[in-house]
C-alpha cells in the first residue's frame, strides 16, 4: 500500500553564482514496509529531495513546485501544503530522520537519555522523567551496551558508533511510519555499520517501518534495499527492484556506477571509472543530463530532448529504451 | 543598489590598474582573488548600515589626510590677539561657520586639524600595536608549551593595565624626555610635525601626544595576542598545516604564509572596531588634558576647552562631540557589516538576497 | 630483500585527562613491527581506534614516536633533524583524506605547487611551464593554474594534492584514506591513477583505509590493526579470502557486498559491543573480550605474538600457536 507519493518535486537554490537546479521534476512512491534506497553521488539531489519531503529546506533553497502526498489515517495530505503546525506534528513522530553526522545531531549540553526523552515529550506530552525507562529499553534495542549508564552520558563521552545509534533511538522513539536515513553509516566503522544495518532490518520486520535509505554504497543497497532509485544531476534516472537493478542495469550511469564500485569478495581486475565530472547544476546540460559522459549517446536526440522516466516496475529515463 | 555595485566595480578596476602598473602579470595570477574582492564589496553593499559606515569611515580618513591643507585658518592663528571680538565667537558670526575658541581660532579649521591628529593617533597605535600582538599570538599559539605560557603571562600583565592609569603615569614622566629628544633631533621633530599637520617649531608641543600613544600601544597589543593565539590553536590542527609540515616547510613559513592569511578576516573586523575605540580613548585622554596641549588641538581638547565654559560656549562641545560620535559610529557600523560579510553562513544568506 | 621502510617496536602513547598528571595513556600504536618493500603497496586496515592513521603518521615522523625506531632505505631516521630530516621528507610524502582540507584554501594551485619548488630549491628552469605540464599530466587544464582549491571538484583537488607530493619525486607515499572523501565514480579514477603512477615512478605505497575493497584492489600485502597492534599480516587476497584472526573474520563478514543474491544468503558475524576503552586495554590479547573463540586461561593472560601461520601470512592469535 502506498504510503508516500512524491510528484514533480522541484527545488532550486538561489546563490550569487546563479540558480542551482538541485532537484528537477522528481517523482517516486514509497510503499508500506519497504526499503527504498536512493543512490547517487554528490550533486545528484538525493539529500535535498528527502529533506524537501517535510519542507526542511532553508534559504537560499526554495521548493518551487510539486506535491508530497502522505497517506495517514486513511486520508491523503499534501505535506508541502500543510500548515507549519500540522507538519511539525508529523516530523519526528510519523516521519523521522537520521542524518550522516551524529555529532551534529546531538546537543552537547544534554545527556543522551534526555534528548531521546525530549523527542518523546515533544510529541506525546508529559515530562522527561516519565519516559526514562522507555528510553533505556530503546537504547538497548539499538544494541547499546549498558544502556542505563549510557543514558546518563553526554554525547562527547560516546564513540561515533554509539552516538549514531543514539540518534537512531531518538528517531524511532515515537514509532515513525517512515524513517529517512541519509548516509547513516558513512561516518562509522564497518562492524558498527553491520550492527546498524541489523537494527534497521529489525525495524522493518518488527514494526513494518518504511525506510528511505540514502547511500552511495552499492554494497549496502544490495544487502538491504527492496527497491532502488538512482539519481543523477537532480533527476531520477532509473528505478527498479534491487535484484533487477544489479542483474540488468539499464541506464548507462547505473552501469557505470556498478562497474566503478569495488566488490571486495570478487574484485574486478580493473575498475572502470566514469569519465567526466558531475554536471554543473546552474547550467545543466540540455536534454539528458548525463549525455556529456554517456558512452551510448544518440547524437541529435540525447543532447536535445530529456528522456522521460518510463517503465513498469523497472523504470528508466533513457532514449536507448523507447 | 546598482549604483553602489557600479562604484564597487569602478574601485576594483582602479585598484587592478594600479597594481598591474607595477607588476604586469599580477592580474592573471590573481583573477579569482579580485573576484572575491568584488563579491565582498557587493555583499557589503547589501547592508545599508555598512555602506553608511563605510562612507563615514572613509570620510574620516580623507578629512584626516587633507584637513590641514583645507583649513581656512591655521591652528596657530590666534586671531583674538588682533580682533578681540573673536574671543569665543558663536557659530555664524564674523564669517566663522563653527565659531571660535578662547584664542580666537576658527573652530572649523581646528576641527580639520583635529581630524588629522585623530587619524594619526589611530593609525599609529594600530600600526604599531596590532602587528606586535599578532606576532606574539602566532608564536604562543603555534609553539604552545613554555613559549605559550611565557607569552600569555606577559599578555595577562599588560592586559591588567588600565589605559587611563598608564597614560597618567606616562604623562608624568615621558613628555619631558620626548621634548628633550625632539630638541636634539630636529629632523625627526620636523617629520613628526609634518605628520601631525603642525608647523615645525611647534613640534615640541607634540610630546604629550606622543606619550599617550605610547600608552595606547602598550595597552592595545595584548588583546590581539590573545585573539590571534586562540585562532592559531584552532587553525594549526587543520590538515593543510599538517601537509605543510609533511612538505618540510619551516615553522616560520607555516605561521606567516599559511596560518596567518587564513585567520585575517576576524582580525580585520577587530581592527575596524578598534579604530573607533582608539579614537574614543584618545579623545577621552585629551579631554582630561593628558593629550593634545595648546597650541596643538584635537577634538578631545576642544571639548575640554568647552566643558568648563558649558553651556555658554556650547559650540566647542557640540561640534567636536558630533565628530567623535560620527567617526566612532562609522567604524562600528563598518565593522559590524564586515563581520557579517566575512562569516560564511551569513554571507550565503546575503547572496540569496541578490 | 631489504625493506625500504621499516618500523621496529614503534609505540605512540597519548596522555589523557587528569589535572596535574595524566589519568592514563591511549596506546594508539603499541610496539608495532612492520616492513614495507620497495615497489609494493602495503594495505593497512582497521577501524576507529585501531591506530592505523597514527602509525602512518608516526612512520613519517609527523607525530613523534615514544619509543622504537624507524628505518628508511637502511638509515635510522628516528631522531633525524635539520637537513637530514628535510632529505627524508623529500623522499617520503603523504596524501591526506580530504583534499579541500589538505590544500591551503587561500593559495591557488600555482602558488601551492610553486612553494614546494621554492622551499626545496628544486632545479626547475621555468616553474610556470613545468607546473602547467604537470597539471596536464594528471588530466587537468593548464588554464586552471590560477584557481583556488574550492573551485575544483573533489577528484581534481585530490589530484592536485597528489601532484604536490610528487613534485618532490618521493620514493615512499603514505596514502591516508585518499579516496574516502570522494564520490564512488571518482574514487575509481584516483585509484587507477595511483596505480599507474606507482608503475611509472616505481613508488612504494602504504595504503591506509577502512575500505577493505579498495585496499584489496590496491595492495599486494595487507595488515589488519586492532587497538594499536597488528593482528594479521599477509598477501591481500589471502587475508580476505581466508582471514585467520577472529577479528579479521568478523570484519570481512561485515562487508556489504554489491550483489543482492549473495548478500541475502550470507551469514554475518555480528561482533558484540564496541572496542573497549583504549586507555586501559584488556590484559593479554586485546580482542579477547569480544572473541567468539576465546581460550579461557590463555587469551586473557598472554598476548599472542605475530607469527607465521601460513606461508607469508602472519597472525597474532593463540588459536594458531
Amino acid at each position: 500500500m502506498k504510503i508516500l507519493e512524491v510528484r514533480n518535486l522541484t527545488v532550486y537554490f538561489y546563490t550569487y553564482a546563479g540558480v542551482v537546479k538541485a532537484v528537477e521534476n522528481v517523482s517516486f512512491e514509497l510503499y508500506e514496509g519497504e526499503v527504498l534506497a536512493i543512490v547517487g553521488e554528490t550533486g545528484s539531489g538525493k539529500s535535498v529531495t528527502t529533506r524537501a519531503i517535510t519542507r526542511l529546506i532553508q534559504p537560499p533553497g526554495k521548493i518551487i513546485s510539486g506535491s508530497v502526498i502522505y497517506r495517514r489515517d486513511g486520508e491523503e495530505v499534501d505535506l508541502l501544503k500543510l500548515p507549519e503546525e500540522e507538519l511539525r506534528k508529523i516530523r519526528g513522530s510519523e516521519i523521522a530522520y537520521v542524518f550522516q553526522d551524529p555529532s551534529s545531531a546531538l546537543d552537547p549540553l544534554y545527556t543522551v537519555g534526555y534528548q531521546v526523552a525530549e523527542t518523546m515529550t515533544a510529541h506525546r506530552g508529559g515530562k522527561i522523567k516519565q519516559y526514562l525507562s522507555e528510553v533505556v529499553n530503546l537504547l538497548r534495542s539499538v544494541l547499546i551496551p549498558d544502556p542505563e549508564s549510557r543514558a546518563r552520558s553526554f554525547p562527547h563521552q560516546l564513540s561515533g558508533g554509539m552516538k549514531q545509534r543514539s540518534v537512531i533511538a531518538m528517531a524511532i522513539s515515537n514509532r515513525p511510519r517512515i524513517l529517512v536515513a541519509d548516509e547513516p553509516t558513512t561516518a562509522v566503522d564497518v562492524t558498527v555499520q553491520a550492527q546498524i544495518l541489523h537494527i534497521f532490518k529489525q525495524l522493518k520486520e518488527q514494526f513494518g517501518m518504511s525506510i528511505i535509505f540514502i547511500t552511495h554504497n552499492m554494497g549496502l543497497v544490495a544487502e538491504f534495499a527492496d527497491r532502488v532509485a538512482v539519481m543523477y544531476g537532480g533527476k531520477i534516472v532509473e528505478e527498479a527492484p534491487v535484484e533487477k537493478l544489479f542483474q540488468n542495469p539499464k541506464h548507462p550511469y547505473t552501469q557505470g556506477l556498478l562497474k566503478a564500485v569495488i566488490n571486495p569478495i570478487n574484485p574486478q581486475k580493473r575498475l572502470e571509472p566514469i569519465p567526466g565530472t558531475i554536471p554543473n547544476l546552474i547550467n545543466p546540460p540540455p536534454g539528458c543530463r548525463f549525455h556529456p559522459r554517456c558512452p551510448y549517446i544518440i547524437k541529435g536526440r540525447c543532447e536535445k530532448e530529456e528522456p522521460p522516466l518510463q517503465g513498469n516496475r523497472h523504470k528508466v529515463s533513457c532514449w536507448l529504451y523507447t | 543598489m546598482k549604483l553602489l555595485d557600479k562604484v564597487a566595480d569602478w574601485v576594483i578596476w582602479l585598484l587592478v590598474k594600479l597594481i598591474t602598473g607595477v607588476r604586469r602579470s599580477w592580474y592573471v595570477k590573481n583573477r579569482a582573488r579580485v573576484e572575491e574582492w568584488r563579491l565582498t564589496l557587493y555583499a557589503l553593499n547589501r547592508s545599508p548600515t555598512g555602506v553608511v559606515g563605510l562612507f563615514l569611515s572613509l570620510g574620516f580618513v580623507v578629512v584626516g589626510v587633507v584637513g590641514p591643507f583645507l583649513a581656512p585658518y591655521s591652528y596657530n592663528q590666534f586671531l583674538y590677539l588682533e580682533r578681540p571680538e573673536l574671543y569665543l565667537a558663536p557659530p555664524g558670526t564674523y564669517g566663522m561657520m563653527l565659531g571660535t575658541d578662547i584664542y580666537g581660532r576658527d573652530v572649523l579649521s581646528l576641527m580639520l586639524y583635529g581630524a588629522r591628529v585623530s587619524l594619526v593617533i589611530s593609525v599609529v597605535t594600530i600600526a604599531l600595536g596590532v602587528p606586535l600582538g599578532i606576532l606574539l599570538g602566532l608564536l604562543a599559539g603555534y609553539y604552545g608549551g613554555k613559549v605559550d605560557e611565557a607569552i600569555m603571562r606577559i599578555t595577562d600583565i599588560f592586559l591588567a593595565f588600565p589605559a587611563l592609569v598608564l597614560a597618567l603615569a606616562l604623562a608624568a614622566t615621558l613628555p619631558q624626555r620626548i621634548r628633550e629628544f625632539l630638541v636634539s633631533e630636529p629632523a625627526f621633530a620636523s617629520f613628526m610635525a609634518a605628520v601631525f599637520g603642525v608647523s615645525a617649531e611647534d613640534a615640541i608641543h607634540l610630546a604629550p601626544l606622543i606619550s599617550i600613544f605610547t600608552a595606547l600601544i602598550v595597552v592595545w597589543w595584548p588583546m590581539y595576542a590573545r585573539v590571534v593565539r586562540g585562532m592559531v590553536l584552532v587553525e594549526k590542527e587543520k590538515t593543510y598545516v599538517e601537509a605543510a609540515k609533511a612538505l618540510g616547510y619551516s615553522s616560520w613559513r607555516i605561521m606567516t604564509r599559511h596560518i596567518l592569511p587564513n585567520i585575517m578576516s576576524p582580525v580585520i573586523v577587530l581592527i575596524t572596531f578598534d579604530f573607533a575605540t582608539v579614537n574614543l580613548l584618545a579623545a577621552g585622554l585629551s579631554f582630561l588634558g593628558l593629550g593634545a596641549q595648546p597650541p596643538i588641538v584635537d577634538w578631545g581638547s576642544l571639548i575640554n576647552m568647552g566643558g568648563s565654559r558649558f553651556p555658554t560656549a556650547w559650540w566647542l562641545v557640540l561640534f567636536p562631540g558630533v565628530a567623535i560620535f560620527l567617526t566612532a559610529l562609522g567604524w562600528n557600523l563598518l565593522g559590524d557589516a564586515l563581520r557579517d560579510v566575512f562569516d560564511p553562513r551569513i554571507r550565503r544568506r546575503i547572496e540569496f538576497k541578490v | 630483500m631489504k625493506p625500504l621502510v621499516k618500523a621496529e617496536k614503534l609505540s605512540k602513547y597519548f596522555p589523557v585527562g587528569g589535572l596535574l598528571r595524566p589519568r592514563g595513556y591511549v596506546k594508539a600504536v603499541d610496539n608495532v613491527d612492520l616492513e614495507i618493500y620497495e615497489g609494493e603497496t602495503l594495505g593497512l586496515v582497521g577501524e576507529t581506534g585501531s591506530g592505523k592513521t597514527t602509525l602512518g603518521r608516526v612512520m613519517l615522523r609527523l607525530i613523534e614516536p615514544n619509543s622504537g625506531r624507524i628505518y628508511f632505505d637502511g638509515e635510522d631516521i628516528t631522531k633525524a633533524s635539520g637537513s637530514k630530516l628535510r632529505e627524508f621528507r623529500r623522499r617520503a610524502q603523504i596524501i591526506f583524506q580530504d583534499p579541500y582540507m589538505s590544500l591551503n584554501p587561500r593559495l591557488t594551485v600555482y602558488q601551492t605547487l610553486l612553494e614546494v619548488i621554492k622551499v626545496h630549491r628544486l632545479p626547475i628552469q621555468d616553474p610556470e611551464d613545468y607546473i602547467g605540464k604537470m597539471l596536464e599530466l594528471v588530466g587537468l587544464e593548464r588554464g586552471q593554474l590560477h584557481r583556488y582549491p574550492h573551485e575544483f571538484s573533489g577528484g581534481q583537488s585530490q589530484r592536485i594534492a597528489i601532484l604536490r607530493a610528487l613534485i618532490l619525486e618521493p620514493k615512499f607515499l603514505v596514502l591516508d584514506e585518499p579516496t574516502s572523501a570522494l564520490d564512488v565514480s571518482v574514487q575509481a579514477q584516483i585509484l587507477n591513477m595511483l596505480k599507474d603512477l606507482q608503475k611509472r615512478l616505481n613508488l612504494t605505497y602504504l595504503f591506509i583505509s577502512h575500505d577493505i575493497g579498495a585496499v584489496r584492489y590496491m595492495s599486494d600485502r595487507m595488515a589488519v590493526m586492532y587497538m594499536g597492534k597488528i593482528v594479521e599480516l599477509g598477501p591481500a587476497d589471502a587475508v580476505i579470502k581466508e582471514p585467520l584472526h577472529p577479528y579479521t573474520q568478523a570484519l570481512i563478514s561485515a562487508l556489504p557486498v554489491p550483489d543482492p543474491t549473495l548478500a541475502r544468503g550470507r551469514k554475518v558475524l555480528l561482533l558484540q559491543g564496541e572496542p573497549p576503552s583504549p586507555i586501559n586495554p584488556p590484559p593479554g590479547c586485546r580482542f579477547h573480550p569480544r572473541c567468539p573463540y576465546v581460550i579461557r586461561g590463555r587469551c586473557e593472560k598472554e598476548e599472542p605474538p605475530l607469527q607465521e601461520a601460513r606461508r607469508g601470512h602472519y597472525v597474532a592469535c593463540h588459536l594458531y600457536s
